[in-house]
């Protein structure tokens, strides 16, 4: 209908078609509180057919320009913890160059053989780890859903209580910081380091922001409450997907016409998803979550084994 | 179809002897800035939009 040529990947796409996956990607990013690349980059792939490499160099930029608009909204609402997100932001700088130097290993690799068929290494590897990742947050979340609702059916005002916050909040190696704004006293400044190196690496990996692990990890794993953990998620994927998006930006994996297409309209699909949430509770979205995650990682396998030549 | 003739200093290969694109410092530099200025202009947008509506909350409130 409207076709654009991508300068760097040297296809030609319809425009309206890309701010359309925007617009998608932007309702899940403001729905669960994610950056969206975990949706982005496999629809552009199995649906404009964008080499992975390309999806996940861009994806980055788009991230960046909706968590800049997303932080920008929480920074409003006192949302953020500036000190845990600094700190992570140190780990997620070493993070980010060790994800993205994995996809150039495998950018070089070339093709691989699978069940005698050929296929691009980075075309079969990430789309592995985009599955298990996916697979592995679903069940989680569908089981955390289930095990609150069941809570909440006994006792409509219980508290939720972090399974592992105790055990996390409690090690030993210091230095030690306190973290009044996210309600803790006391933790390791290594664990927030370590925290903010994996979702670096995710980020780098996968061309996601990295708040499909980090959000999880600061509510289950730290106790934090919700909506700091969403606003403090952002500022520190504000940092994590810029330095992802130089990295590769400078390995020529980064389209930036691609990007500003979605970009446009994922910040509007993200206004339509706000909207939404504000009438959901939070058990419900993990919930939503679970199967759309599920879902996205079917695809995913789907598509592989399209690609291989099994259907 | 839209294609860029007019950009051609910014999208140019600097080192096309090397495999895959291999893009100026300028191109790099606009990959940052251009979601950047986007992202800062649809938050302002946005948060016009909110108090015009009578509504402030940032997104994601009940979030994951």
């Amino acid at each position: 209908m409207f076709e654009v040529t991508l300068p760097v990947i040297g296809v030609s796409v319809d425009a309206v078609a890309l701010v359309a996956l925007g617009v998608t990607v932007g309702f899940v990013s403001a729905f669960f509180g994610i950056g969206g690349g975990v949706i982005s980059v496999p629809m552009l792939h199995i649906l404009f057919g964008i080499p992975y490499n390309f999806a996940v160099g861009t994806s980055p930029a788009v991230i960046f320009g909706t968590t800049v608009s997303g932080t920008l909204g929480h920074r409003r609402d006192q949302h953020v913890d500036y000190k845990l997100g600094a700190y992570m932001v140190i780990g997620a700088v070493v993070g980010v160059e060790l994800g993205t130097s994995v996809v150039e290993v495998l950018k070089r690799a070339g093709t691989i053989v699978i069940a005698s068929r050929r296929i691009e290494a980075v075309d079969f590897v990430l789309p592995l780890i985009y599955a298990v990742i996916l697979t592995l947050m679903g069940v989680l979340f569908y089981l955390e859903s289930v095990r609150r609702i069941r809570e909440l059916r006994a006792d409509p005002s219980a508290p939720f209580v972090a399974p592992l916050s105790r055990f996390i909040r409690g090690a030993l190696w210091p230095p030690h910081i306190s973290l009044p704004t996210s309600g803790i006293e006391r933790i390791s400044l290594w664990t927030i380091v370590g925290f903010g190196l994996a979702q670096g690496f995710v980020a780098g990996l996968l061309g996601v922001g990295g708040g499909i692990v980090l959000v999880p990890v600061l509510i289950y794993l730290l106790g934090i409450p919700t909506v700091v953990a969403i606003g403090t998620s952002l500022f520190a994927t504000v940092f994590a997907s810029g330095i992802a998006t130089l990295s590769h930006a400078r390995k020529g994996n980064c389209d930036i016409v691609l990007a500003v297409c979605l970009l446009v309209g994922s910040t509007v699909g993200a206004q339509i998803g706000a909207f939404v949430v504000r009438k959901l509770r939070g058990v419900q979205i993990r919930r939503a979550f679970a199967f759309l995650a599920c879902a996205v990682a079917a695809v995913v396998v789907l598509k592989v084994l399209v690609k291989l030549g099994f259907f | 179809m839209i294609e860029w003739p007019f950009a051609v200093s910014v999208f140019r290969d600097v080192r096309p002897d090397q495999d895959g694109f291999q893009p100026s410092f300028l191109y790099v530099a606009l990959c940052l800035l251009c979601p950047l200025v986007l992202g800062v202009l649809f938050a302002a947008l946005s948060g016009l939009i909110g108090r015009r509506a009578g509504r402030n909350k940032g997104k994601g409130e009940s979030g994951v």
